[in-house]
């Protein structure tokens, strides 16, 4: 049939403008930016919620640190282009996340090393958004504590503060006198950010919120915040019964520093998490109990960065445990 | 606001038909229709006429090695026998036939009478005479004498009541409006294959009646409105129990998946009213509130089917023949449509993909995938040319049903990468997974 001569399919009109596109032919995504405006949409509450508390110094960390991340991604897609493009709003988003964790009178230098770190080191040098194996902002939170460890201090942070509660970082007061520092903070303080921590980290309640906003957005899983709630509460009601001198109540860990921010925030971001249901709750129950022990047996006041960056590289591991595919 | 709301509801499996107009509109026979012979993977036709001679419609006019027919669609004379692309994209031979308005072939010299009822042989050989058992309508290749007596007998008899693509209703439709018809069509199929399993899908909102009319003659499944649940080889593995390989023809394993519109032609062929000539196609899409459904004559180009119903191929700018999900997009308004059941038309600038988008591991692909592959890996790996490392993954359980890229929300091309890495497995040089292909 080859020496056939082709009948002449074009068309009188022109169709020449006809898009020959492959399936599927109608899409439900819109482009990376419409995720992260979601994570910045969860992230208001609690933002509010630092900026009624604490007035303009929380609006200071968060618009600084907003345009210096925006102002270092621009520049290093402009000097080495890549997929990650600036419009995707993924540096807007992650310098919200290190400005919660950053203390109240981070002079404007640290907040630019900071985003430095983030933006450069966390996330461009490893191929830009979706590539990097442990969170950015966790990363610079955690280069700046070995670093400047005194100007990273919380509680030096808040000591002109006075509102009528201990002003000593809870984690920190129990790290000097035992669990005997659980009866010096009140439950619904802690829980409504009237606490000595972050920015936002501790607003519990708020980011309770904004987590909970990401769950009905569809845009975390239940799952790792589950074996995370799972994960702390075992492993520290164990202790606290091993021994109640050292160790709180699973509740006062819950509560106090910026662990909800962590169970909601930090280890559910997508990039750096498995996929699947059960290496999901593995990994959140894996990040709590690293938590605890942080907490417990180590020098840092409050380990979320360290918790998280060790969870992290547990995840490509963990993502190894996956349903059977049907049909194969 | 409404924005802001939407951000939490759950997301639809696709987007629904805001309403279609159930009546099924006959529409004129055109100035020619082209009769593609050539099918991806299934039966070759020889044209049994030549450039110059007059046919009448209702004649064959190409022919299989096994009796198998094409019947022309409309009388007139053959212009030539050429070739042309189908819409699937096959350089296919095809027929091409002027229309000169004679008259069609009459019932008493198309057939003599009836077919003998339980007489299996004389069955078949009636239908493949009427065009009903043309390449599309049983699914598998032109078998060799010998693989004829190889292959199993049908087991299973899977109608779709209901297509898988939600703006494709050209199955509910004659469904809901040929009962009886279908009713005989079940017993026909039955007489033909006694002991066979008979198995219908139909939408859940015919339960109402169809339970009491069909429950005796086949087994009843009705399906949600949801593209999910539709997909067809996912239909076929829940009601058979078990898989059936994406490289592995269904009839190899004694399935048959027919559409309720061959279910009805076999009622008329056997009866002696009339051969295949028409066939039903819902066209709907961007600017069309309400879907409409036409029966044209097999081999019309695109463009009759369209200006038929006052619409204007310059108004859009991807005209897809099938659904939104599965369908392929035209270059051209001359396409011959031969056995589609839709044309979903898109109007606008719409981005087919970016191919620049980075994955972010977000995983909806495969929380979405039917077959549970690990969507999120593959895809990158088959980006970065990790050929290797997705051989412990899986990729070719993979039917392509699109849901990964429809979710996806960096808009990636998922669907195509991984088309290409079972491609490359299985066609290309560095590997070899299994004889044969996926199509």
């Amino acid at each position: 049939m080859k020496e056939l001569k082709m009948f002449d399919q074009t068309s009188p009109t022109d169709t020449s403008m006809l898009d020959v596109a492959v399936g599927p032919h109608c899409r439900l995504g819109s482009g990376l930016a419409e995720i992260y405006q979601r994570w910045v949409i969860a992230l208001i509450p609690a933002m509010a919620a630092s900026m009624f508390i604490f007035g303009s110094a929380a609006l200071r960390i968060f618009g600084l640190c907003v345009c210096f991340s925006v102002a270092f991604d621009f520049i290093s897609e402009k000097v080495a282009p890549s997929r990650d493009l600036t419009s995707n709003w993924s540096s807007v988003s992650l310098a919200l996340i290190l400005a919660f964790m950053l203390p109240l009178n981070a002079p404007w230098w640290l907040i630019m090393i900071g985003c430095l770190l983030m933006v450069i080191v966390g996330k461009k040098f490893f191929g830009g958004v979706g590539a990097y194996p442990v969170q950015p902002a966790v990363l610079a939170v955690a280069v700046m504590h070995l670093s400047w460890p005194d100007r990273m201090d919380y509680t030096a942070a808040l000591k002109d503060m006075d509102w009528s509660v201990t002003m000593v970082e809870p984690l920190r007061l129990m790290k000097s006198i035992g669990s005997a520092a659980a009866e010096q903070y009140h439950w619904y303080d802690l829980l409504l950010g009237y606490q000595v921590s972050g920015t936002a980290s501790g607003m519990v309640f708020f980011i309770l919120i904004g987590g909970l906003l990401l769950l009905l957005m569809r845009e975390i899983q239940w799952h790792a915040p589950a074996g995370f709630l799972v994960g702390i509460a075992v492993t520290a009601g164990v202790l606290h019964m091993a021994d109640p001198m050292a160790f709180a109540s699973p509740i006062f860990y819950l509560l106090s520093g910026g662990t909800v921010f962590m169970g909601l925030f930090l280890i559910t971001d997508h990039t750096t998490s498995p996929v699947n249901n059960t290496p999901l709750f593995l990994y959140g129950l894996l990040a709590g109990v690293l938590l605890i022990f942080i907490r417990g047996y180590s020098k840092h006041v409050d380990g979320i960065a360290y918790a998280v960056l060790l969870v992290n590289l547990c995840a490509p591991l963990l993502d190894m445990i996956r349903p059977k595919t049907k049909g194969a | 606001m409404q924005q802001l709301l939407n951000l939490f509801n759950k997301k639809p499996a696709l987007p629904r038909l805001s309403g279609y107009d159930p009546v099924i509109r006959k529409i004129d026979d055109p100035d020619h229709v082209v009769l593609p012979l050539e099918y991806k993977g299934q039966v070759h036709y020889s044209p049994v006429v030549k450039a110059g001679d007059s046919v009448r419609k209702g004649q064959a006019v190409a022919k299989s090695r096994n009796g198998n027919a094409v019947i022309a669609s409309i009388s007139g004379k053959v212009r030539e026998i050429t070739t042309v692309w189908t819409a699937q994209s096959v350089h296919s031979p095809a027929i091409v036939i002027d229309r000169d308005g004679s008259e069609p072939m009459t019932r008493e010299e198309m057939f003599d009478g009836p077919a003998p009822a339980g007489d299996l042989e004389a069955s078949m050989m009636r239908l493949r005479a009427a065009g009903v058992a043309p390449p599309w309508a049983l699914s598998g290749r032109e078998w060799e004498e010998g693989e004829m007596a190889d292959l199993p007998r049908v087991e299973t008899v899977i109608i779709t009541g209901i297509r898988e693509e939600t703006t494709v209703l050209t199955s509910q439709l004659l469904l809901d409006q040929q009962r009886e018809k279908t009713a005989e069509g079940l017993q026909r199929i039955g007489k033909l294959l006694p002991g066979a399993r008979i198995c219908m899908t139909l939408p859940e909102s015919f339960k109402s009646w169809a339970n009491s009319l069909f429950s005796e003659l086949a087994e009843l499944y009705y399906l949600p409105e949801s593209y999910y649940y539709r997909i067809e080889r996912e239909v076929v593995a829940k009601i058979l129990g078990r898989r059936i390989s994406n490289r592995e023809s269904y009839r190899y394993h004694g399935v048959v998946v027919l559409d309720l519109e061959y279910l009805l032609a076999i009622v008329e062929a056997l009866d002696g009213r009339s051969p295949l000539t028409h066939k039903c196609i819902t066209i709907s899409g961007s600017g069309i509130n309400e879907a409409v459904t036409v029966r044209f004559p097999l081999g019309s180009s695109l463009r009759h089917i369209l200006t038929s119903q006052g619409l204007e191929i310059s108004d859009y700018t991807r005209p897809v023949v099938g659904g939104p999900m599965k369908g392929v997009a035209q270059y051209t308004d001359q396409t011959p449509i031969t056995y589609y059941n839709g044309i979903h038309l898109i109007s606008g600038d719409i981005a087919p993909f970016d191919s620049i988008a980075p994955c972010i591991n977000c995983g909806r692909c495969t929380r979405v995938c039917p077959v549970d592959i690990q969507v999120h890996l593959i895809n990158r790996m088959v980006e970065f040319g990790q050929m290797e490392s997705t051989k412990s993954l899986s990729p070719e359980a993979c039917h392509e049903c699109g849901l990964c890229a429809y979710v996806c929300p960096a808009q990636r091309p998922i669907v195509q990468l991984l088309h290409y890495c079972n491609h490359d497995m299985i066609h290309g040089e560095r590997f070899s997974w299994a004889a044969g292909g996926i199509s």
